[in-house]
């Protein structure tokens, strides 16, 4: 061992064209033995396209890569797997309807074989046995089919399947990439990966993307940052911090100004607009509580504490808890027929899942934002008018600062954060009394997060009443006027949290654990 | 949680199967009792051909069906390839055979070729294949039926190498059992379900999305032209429209099995149990006598239970 | 993000990948443009072929029995499309205006039913096939594919059993008029009909709230339910006046022949379908349109009148079609949404 260790990869000038338009330009990347490197940036920076590089899924247009040493131009993502590099995807590249051990080997049966291509089960399961075993994923059986595991073990049986890979290529360290590999699982289960991570990178190197700051500052030992495609700074050490992650990724602080705390309201006595009663069932028990006008009510807690059962409950989205009333403007809402109800009586619901639940990616942005309030737009003979469709549509654009071409452009074009601006705003169109939201900033950059923070300000500004469930705790904690804290379906804590006296993060989360 | 989803999840296939083989041995049972002639040697035989064939065409379609896509050409492939050998026999003897079968790979092929590089959904290209080749039976018969007049050729469907056992049942346990090594044991196996399972996560994977798409639809063809010179060779005559009938049966069977429609869940070895409740049904049906339109209508009612029991529905919003 | 989060590898040289970007490029800019007048140009080139073969091709009277012989196309095409657009298929059609038309037939020779009872339970008997596709789907979760496949195959079987196996000959004077005969002018009543139920449903599908909520569902189920879009009643209604639209067109069918014969509307099945995809509505729901299905149907109708009046041999005719078929739909698939292919 020398005293300066040598980069196990390199990216030299790497650059990456779509259609003539420029996604990345000029990156420079290193990445060295049993390191977590980390690449920071807005959405749109270029991290996945980066990402996708290293992989070989994307072939850069100009630039050097160079791996282990040798020069390394992969041109699919097998070649790259064969030299050492794997990814772990974000949504995820295994096939549910096969075994663990057949989806470790998916596309390598061919080294289990014999002449006539019969390939040997029982030597498959044998070496994914004792990788499962060496990385302390023991409770995994081989054998079972990979659609039974949870999302996060599923996640954890493809970075075994990176390991098993690496060794089957006679790569003694592998490079592991890892693309938001937390958008969809629970604190505890982060934890679970973490900690994994820690252990494995005695064995290899990552390389990790991931749409939240805390979770570099805690895992990485070395992040650069992106912005607009180009690489705008490299961190190390004690250098790296949220702030100095954030100044360097949108080119402003981070204070208190971001979640337009002054502009919170102080609520005594203003009139009840929801009350919901004892809400028990799907793992959830006895919940109660009330929500007045002009509130913004936080709910937090761990993944699977029942609060996204509270959303789904109030807003009638099937399936949720049965029992317990809910009360909107004083009248219980119908348990059959709850989805109609909850929105004929002013309901607005910003789902979790942007682009199934929330629009229609093949439909137009004017045609998104009118799909609640068909009637608003219609002629008297109950037929859509074109005009007062795009009228309305322009109206939200220009409010929302929805970035499109037009309201005829096809919403699935649009990035994440304008295509939950279209969600918002085809609720605005309807003149909600009660806005619930889930997660309304899951993988939104931070200056339409902001944006959005806004409009919910407006929103409470204008008396309507919000509910706002929320993975994210600075968000929590900051929009809120109160918050709920859940843990295992009961409400575990209940707080007031007014502008010039928040909770703290400690806080909150000792009641969630 | 997770442990009880799971069990949960076993417990529902293990019941469908159970069900699956309850109706099966209870439409068996019935029959023999309305029909004392059903279990005789002439009978049973008799479905045994009739199965050997249904089986093999069955085959071909299960791997394209795992794959989550459809081959409507079957029925017409394998009248053409019946056809073929009824027309080229006199003249080539054996010979015919091979060279039918040849013929069913390469409309398959076409069909894969067609599908994959054209990219057009393989309903379309197949639906369009079927009434182009129906045409091209037409052509080559004239509209007329034909008999199979060389020995050798029907000897191969109706003749028996051991007692008891016709040559065709013989050849189609064969296929089927390379078809079951084939689909649980090597790469083209695995492939086809990952395909059916999630396409794009198998491309980037590494599956070579193309190859497989077009390998399997060239061996549904070769399949279905096999499964048309068995007919031909068991019926002893080629008609224009004799194999039309497998396109719907291959489909059932492939249900009745056990293998999701929408691909990336099932297996061949399912299949040969949907091959054989159909069989005996119509056959059943046969001996009852019972009008062709109610046999039509009972399976159509067949295929809808098939699927109902064997289908992981989602739910009705969401049904396409 | 994009749906699509893999690329697919283009190797070969920069030059050439180079060409494919800006054919992309070209494609993506101009695809309403190109994919609105790709059939048609593919239109004016058969009837350029056909009408050199035979000038008679393009002459009055052969115009009128195109008309004539579209029409029925027309109205299945239209009805099917409803339901592609929310992304479920009907492979029942054929097997429905067989159904009706035999019945129609049958109801007339021996029930002595008028020509309003008759359209009534023309009408009628189509929607309740179209009630019960909707009810297996919809009820029973089947997939639309396999339970419309399933009736498909129990109507051929009812087909059969109403009509005896035989043919169905009857004689109402008031029907042939509908089906064969003209008021305005010498334009076949069956073609004024047609077009009526296609602008008709054109204008529903485009801007009915009905129509919008296809798209919606086509397009994203889920949504479609939060935005409070009834989707089951929809999808229902989606069945159900695509059953209607084919009782209608067994009626017209079996008018203009005055016989029911068995099997006489299945070969509507692979040609709705194919005109409905040629005219650019995709397989997979969501985006389209009816109106665009008129293009189809036309290339579908010039094709066959084509062929009959070049006097190309039936057998010939037959594998032709197929052919074409694919061929145009290869030419006129709008593929932006497939991102697998089925």
């Amino acid at each position: 061992m020398s005293g300066v260790p040598t980069p196990i990869y390199t990216m030299r000038n790497g650059s990456k064209r779509f259609n003539g338009i420029c996604v990345v330009e000029g990156i420079d990347l290193d990445v060295f033995p049993n390191e977590i490197v980390g690449i920071a940036g807005e959405n749109g920076a270029g991290k996945s396209t980066t990402l996708k590089m290293i992989a070989g899924i994307h072939t850069p247009n100009a630039g050097s890569m160079r791996l282990f040493g040798k020069s390394f131009t992969p041109t699919s993502y097998t070649e790259a797997v064969e030299a050492g590099i794997s990814m772990v995807f974000q949504e995820q590249a295994l096939i549910p309807s096969l075994a663990v051990y057949e989806n470790i080997f998916l596309s390598l049966e061919a080294n289990f074989a014999n002449r006539i291509g019969i390939v040997d089960r029982r030597a498959m399961i044998a070496v994914s046995e004792r990788h499962l075993k060496d990385l302390g994923l023991d409770y995994i059986d081989p054998c079972r089919r990979t659609g039974d595991y949870a999302f996060h073990d599923r996640q954890m049986i493809e970075i075994a399947k990176a390991f098993v890979l690496a060794e089957h290529c006679h790569i003694d360290h592998p490079i592991i990439l890892l693309d938001e590999p937390t958008a969809a699982i629970g604190e505890r289960q982060i934890k679970i990966l973490f900690e994994s991570i820690r252990r494995y990178r005695r064995r290899a190197s990552f390389v990790l993307i991931t749409h939240r700051l805390v979770e570099y500052v805690e895992l990485c030992d070395r992040i650069y940052v992106f912005k607009d495609g180009r690489n705008v700074g490299e961190f190390a050490g004690e250098q790296i911090s949220e702030q100095s992650l954030h100044r360097a990724m949108v080119g402003r602080a981070r204070d208190d100004e971001y979640f337009m705390e002054k502009r919170q309201l102080k609520l005594e006595g203003a009139p009840i607009a929801v009350s919901v009663k004892g809400l028990s069932g799907h793992n959830v028990q006895n919940v109660s509580f009330e929500l007045r006008k002009g509130e913004i009510l936080g709910i937090g807690g761990l993944v699977g504490c029942g609060k996204e059962a509270v959303a789904k409950a109030v807003v009638g989205f099937e399936p949720f808890p049965p029992n317990g009333t809910i009360e909107v403007g004083g009248e219980a809402l119908p348990l059959r027929g709850r989805g109609k109800a909850a929105m004929l009586r002013g309901m607005g619901f910003v789902p979790k899942e942007r682009k199934t639940e929330g629009i229609v990616p093949y439909m137009s942005v004017q045609a998104n934002m009118s799909l609640a309030s068909l009637p608003l737009v219609s002629r008297l003979s109950g037929f859509i008018s074109r005009s007062r469709e795009r009228l309305l549509a322009e109206k939200y654009i220009n409010r929302l600062r929805v970035r499109c071409k037009g309201p005829a452009q096809l919403c699935q074009f649009l990035s994440g954060g304008n295509q939950q601006k279209v969600v918002i705003a085809k609720w605005l169109a309807r003149k909600v009394q009660v806005m619930v939201l889930d997660n309304p900033t899951r993988g939104v950059d931070v200056g339409a997060k902001q944006e959005i923070y806004g409009v919910l300000r407006d929103l409470a500004e204008e008396g309507v009443a919000v509910l706002l469930v929320t993975d994210d705790l600075p968000e929590l904690i900051g929009m809120s006027n109160r918050i709920l804290v859940m843990r295992e379906g009961e409400i575990q804590f209940l707080c007031n949290a007014p502008a010039d006296n928040k909770p703290t993060e400690q806080e909150l989360v000792q009641h969630m654990v | 949680m997770l442990e009880a989803s799971v069990v949960g999840r076993r417990d529902s296939e293990l019941w469908r199967r159970a069900i699956t083989i309850v109706v099966f041995t209870i439409a068996i049972i019935s029959f023999g009792v309305a029909a004392p002639s059903f279990f005789t040697i002439a009978n049973i035989r008799a479905i045994e051909l009739s199965s050997s064939v249904l089986l093999i065409a069955s085959i071909g379609a299960t791997f394209v069906i795992l794959m989550g896509s459809i081959d409507l050409s079957i029925g017409a492939v394998a009248s053409f390839c019946g056809m073929l050998v009824a027309r080229l026999a006199p003249d080539l003897g054996l010979w015919s055979v091979p060279i039918a079968c040849l013929v069913g790979l390469v409309f398959g092929a076409i069909n894969g070729l067609v599908y994959v590089y054209l990219r057009i959904p393989s309903i379309l290209v197949t639906l369009g294949t079927a009434t182009t080749i129906s045409g091209a039976v037409l052509f080559i018969s004239d509209g007329r039926s034909l008999s199979v007049s060389h020995a050798a050729v029907i000897d191969m469907a109706q003749g028996a190498l051991a007692i008891m056992v016709p040559n065709a049942v013989l050849v189609s346990a064969g296929i089927y059992g390379v078809a079951v090594l084939v689909g649980d044991r090597t790469r083209f196996g695995r492939m086809t379900l990952a395909i059916g399972s999630d396409e794009q996560v198998a491309a980037l994977i590494g599956v070579k999305v193309n190859t497989i798409k077009i390998q399997a639809f060239a061996l549904s063809g070769l399949l279905a032209g096999v499964a048309g010179v068995l007919l031909a060779a068991r019926l002893g005559s080629a008609t224009v429209t004799m194999g039309s009938y497998m396109t719907l049966d291959t489909i059932t069977a492939v249900v009745v099995g056990g293998t999701a429609i929408t691909g990336g869940l099932g297996n061949v070895r399912l299949t040969i149990i949907g091959v054989l409740f159909i069989t005996i049904l119509s056959d059943g049906m046969n001996i009852l006598a019972l009008p062709p339109y109610l046999q039509t209508i009972i399976q159509g009612t067949v295929i809808l239970l098939a699927v109902l029991l064997n289908t992981n529905r989602a739910s009705a919003e969401d049904v396409k | 993000m994009s749906n699509t989060w893999y690329e697919p590898q283009t190797t070969g040289s920069t030059a050439g990948v180079e060409a494919k970007v800006q054919i992309a490029q070209f494609y993506n800019r101009h695809r309403p443009i190109i994919n609105a007048i790709g059939p048609l140009l593919l239109l004016m080139a058969m009837a350029a072929v056909f009408a050199s073969i035979n000038p008679r091709f393009l002459s009055w009277i052969n115009l009128f029995n195109l008309m004539r012989q579209s029409s029925i196309l027309l109205i299945v095409s239209t009805g099917i499309t409803f339901v592609i657009l929310m992304g479920a298929l009907d492979l029942s059609v054929g097997a429905i205006v067989t159904l009706v038309a035999i019945s129609s037939a049958v109801l007339i020779r021996d029930f002595d039913v008028g020509a309003a009872g008759i359209a009534v339970a023309a009408a009628g008997i189509g929607a309740l096939c179209g009630l019960v596709n909707a009810a297996l789907v919809l009820r029973l979760r089947l997939p639309s594919f396999v339970a419309t496949l399933g009736t498909m195959t129990i109507l051929g079987g009812v087909s059969t059993w109403i009509s005896g196996g035989a043919n169905v000959f009857f004689q109402s004077p008031n029907l042939t008029w509908i089906g064969s005969g003209s008021v305005i002018g010498r334009i076949p009543n069956s073609g004024v009909f047609a077009l009526l139920i296609f602008v008709v449903a054109s204008f529903v599908g485009a801007r009915s709230h009905f129509g919008r909520a296809l798209f919606a569902i086509g397009g994203g189920g889920l949504t479609a339910r939060l935005s409070g879009i009834d989707v089951l009643r929809t999808k229902a209604a989606a069945f159900v006046v695509s059953g209607m639209l084919c009782g209608v067109a067994g009626l017209l069918l079996v008018a203009r022949t005055s016989t029911g014969t068995s099997r006489m509307g299945d070969d509507l099945l692979l040609q709705a379908i194919a005109a409905v995809v040629m005219g650019g509505t995709a397989l997979s729901g969501g985006s389209g349109g009816v109106h665009r299905t008129l293009t189809g149907v036309l290339v579908i109708a010039v094709l066959q009148n084509g062929l009959n009046i070049a006097g190309v041999h039936t057998y010939l005719q037959i594998m032709v079609t197929g052919l074409i078929v694919v061929l145009s739909v290869t030419i006129t698939l709008d593929r932006s949404r497939l991102a697998s292919i089925k």
